[in-house]
C-alpha cells in the first residue's frame, strides 16, 4: 500500500531523506498505520519481517518479558524515534511495542530500502546513521542505569520528555505524562512508591507541579543540575 | 605453459588464504561466480594494528576518522569517564567483535577503547566497506544485522542490570563469556575484578565473594588465566534465578 506524500505530511517529516526517491513519483516507500492506545504494535516473539517504524504522532513503550514472567519497559519513544531499529535480521522481537496514547507510525520496509539504497547510498548511510544512533542511545540508558541515583534517572526522564515535546513543536514546559508512574518505575529501575516519593521531592523543591499527568516544569535549571547529580 | 599455470594456482590459493583469515568475509556473502578470480583490490586497503595491553585504539572525544576496527585476536574494552574521573565499562569485545558502529556518524568518540590484552585489529575505512556493499545485496542486509544485535546487546544488557540479582549477573556474565569463546571449553577474564563489577553494576567485593561461591561448590574452576565451568547446568540455573547463598 502505498501513501500519498501530500497528504501524509511527508515534507514535514524529518526523515524524509530516507524515504525520497525510493517510490515512484510522490508516493513514498512507507504506509500509515495507526495503533490505539493500549494496543501493540508488534508482540515480543513475533517475526519482525523486514520493518521498521517510524513514530509519526505518539508515543510508545517497550516491554521485555523477563525470566520469571517479569515484564519490564526497557524504553519509552515519541516521534521522531524509531522502532524496530534492533531487529533488523532477527528471528523475533524480543520486546513488545506498547502505544500510550493514539498513535500514528510509518511503516518501512528496510530490506527494500537497502536494495534501492544500492544506487542511492545517501539513504543507506541514512539507516546506518539511525542504527548507530541507537547504538549509543542504547549504551547511554545502560550505563545510566547503575551510574547514577534513581532520583536523577527520574530528573533525566522528565527533561528528555520535555526535549522530546519542544523538538515537536509542543511546549517544553507543560506537558502530559504519556506513560503511567508504573512504567516509569520499572524503566528506571524502582518500585512505584519510589517514583512517588521522587515526584514529591521535586514537587517539594519546586522544579515541577504535577496534577494526574499533566507537568508543568517550574525550574528546568535545578532539574538539570539533579540530572547531572549536582543537587541532592 | 606448466610454470604460467603454477601461477595463477598459487595466486588462487593465496587469495583463499586471505579470504578465510580476512575478519570481512562474513560480508562477502555473494558475487564471484565460480573460477574468477574475486575482485579483491579493495582488500588490499585493510590495515592491521597491533596493540599492547593497556594501549589505547581511540579515547573519548578523539576525532572519528571514518574507520571501522575489526578485533582479529585479543580483548577491547569499551568505556567512558564517570563523572568521578573513573572509566565506566560499556562492554568487552573479543575476537571477531567489531568496534566503532556507534561512532559512523559521530564527529567525536563519545567512547574509549582500551587493549586488555596484546590485540591484533583490523582496520576498515567506511567507504570501502560501502563500496562492498553496493556490489553485494546480501552484504548490506548482513551489516544492518550487526549493527541492529548490538543495540539488542546492550539493551539485554540495560535490561539485566534493572532486574537481577548479584549472583546472577555473574553467573551470566560467565556463561556469556563462554559462548562468546566460539565452542571453547574455557574462555579468559582478561579485565580486572573492578572492571567487572562496573560492567554488572556491583562492587568488586560483591563480586569476588559470587566467584567465590560459585567455586567452592566446584561449579567454576579458575586457572591462571582462563577458567572452565564444570558445574555448566548448575551456573545456567543459578543464571535464570536460582537462589544461591554466598556465605556459607
Amino acid at each position: 500500500m502505498a501513501t500519498n506524500s501530500y497528504r501524509s505530511n511527508c515534507e514535514r517529516c524529518s526523515h524524509l531523506n530516507l524515504c525520497e526517491g525510493t517510490a515512484a513519483n510522490d508516493q513514498i516507500a512507507g504506509h500509515r498505520l495507526r495503533v490505539r492506545r493500549h494496543d501493540s504494535l508488534y508482540q515480543a516473539g513475533e517475526s519482525p519481517g523486514n520493518r521498521i517504524y517510524s513514530i509519526r504522532s505518539g508515543s510508545f513503550k517497550l516491554v521485555m518479558n523477563r525470566p520469571g514472567d517479569e515484564e519490564q519497559v526497557i524504553a519509552f519513544a515519541m516521534s521522531p524515534d524509531f522502532l524496530g531499529l534492533n531487529t533488523l535480521g532477527a528471528a523475533g522481537h524480543t520486546a513488545s511495542a506498547i502505544a500510550l496514547e493514539d498513535s500514528e507510525v510509518c511503516v518501512i520496509d528496510w530490506d527494500r530500502q537497502a536494495f534501492r539504497g544500492r544506487r542511492q547510498p545517501m539513504q543507506r548511510n541514512g539507516l546506518h546513521a539511525l542504527l548507530a544512533d541507537e547504538i549509543r542511545r542504547a549504551q547511554q540508558a545502560a550505563l545510566l542505569l547503575h551510574h547514577t541515583h534513581s532520583r536523577q534517572r527520574m530528573a533525566d526522564l522528565v527533561l528528555s520528555l520535555s526535549q522530546a515535546y519542544h523538538s515537536n513543536g509542543y511546549s517544553s514546559r507543560r506537558f502530559r505524562l504519556p506513560m503511567s508512574r508504573c512504567d516509569i518505575a520499572s524503566y528506571i529501575g524502582v518500585s512505584a512508591e519510589c517514583v512517588s516519593r521522587l515526584i514529591d521531592q521535586f514537587r517539594r523543591k519546586g522544579m515541577l507541579q504535577l496534577h494526574r499527568r499533566d507537568l508543568t516544569l517550574l525550574d528546568p535549571d535545578a532539574l538539570q543540575r539533579t540530572a547531572a547529580g549536582a543537587e541532592s | 605453459m606448466g610454470h604460467r599455470l603454477r601461477l595463477v594456482a598459487d595466486n588462487a590459493a593465496d587469495g583463499m588464504r586471505r579470504c578465510q583469515v580476512c575478519p570481512l568475509n562474513a560480508l562477502c556473502l555473494d558475487e564471484a561466480p565460480p573460477g574468477s578470480a574475486p575482485p579483491q583490490q579493495p582488500c588490499l586497503e585493510q590495515r592491521c594494528v597491533h596493540l599492547d595491553g593497556g594501549e589505547h585504539l581511540f579515547r573519548v572525544s578523539d576525532e572519528v576518522d571514518q574507520h571501522l576496527h575489526i578485533i582479529r585476536s585479543g580483548d577491547v574494552k569499551l568505556y567512558q569517564h564517570g563523572s568521578d574521573g573513573g572509566q565506566h565499562i560499556i562492554e568487552f569485545l573479543g575476537p571477531g567483535a567489531w568496534i566503532g558502529l556507534e561512532s559512523l556518524n559521530e564527529e567525536q568518540r563519545h567512547a574509549g577503547a582500551v587493549a586488555l590484552t596484546p590485540c591484533e585489529i583490523a582496520t576498515v575505512p567506511y567507504a570501502m566497506l560501502t563500496s562492498l556493499l553496493d556490489r553485494q545485496p546480501r552484504s548490506a542486509e548482513a551489516f544492518g544485522q550487526l549493527l541492529s544485535c548490538t543495540i539488542a546487546r546492550h539493551q539485554q544488557h540495560a535490561a539485566m542490570l534493572r532486574s537481577t540479582s548479584a549472583v546472577q549477573r555473574v553467573a551470566q556474565f560467565l556463561l556469556q563469556r563462554l559462548e562468546q569463546a566460539q565452542g571453547m571449553a574455557r574462555a579468559t577474564l582478561p579485565m580486572s575484578r573492578q572492571d567487572i563489577a562496573d560492567y554488572l553494576g556491583l562492587t568488586s567485593s560483591t563480586v569476588s565473594r559470587c566467584l567465590s561461591a560459585l567455586r567452592r561448590r566446584g561449579w567454576l574452576s579458575m586457572g591462571q588465566r582462563a577458567y572452565t565451568l564444570p558445574g555448566l547446568v548448575d551456573v545456567e540455573l543459578v543464571a535464570a534465578g536460582a537462589p544461591l547463598a554466598l556465605d556459607d
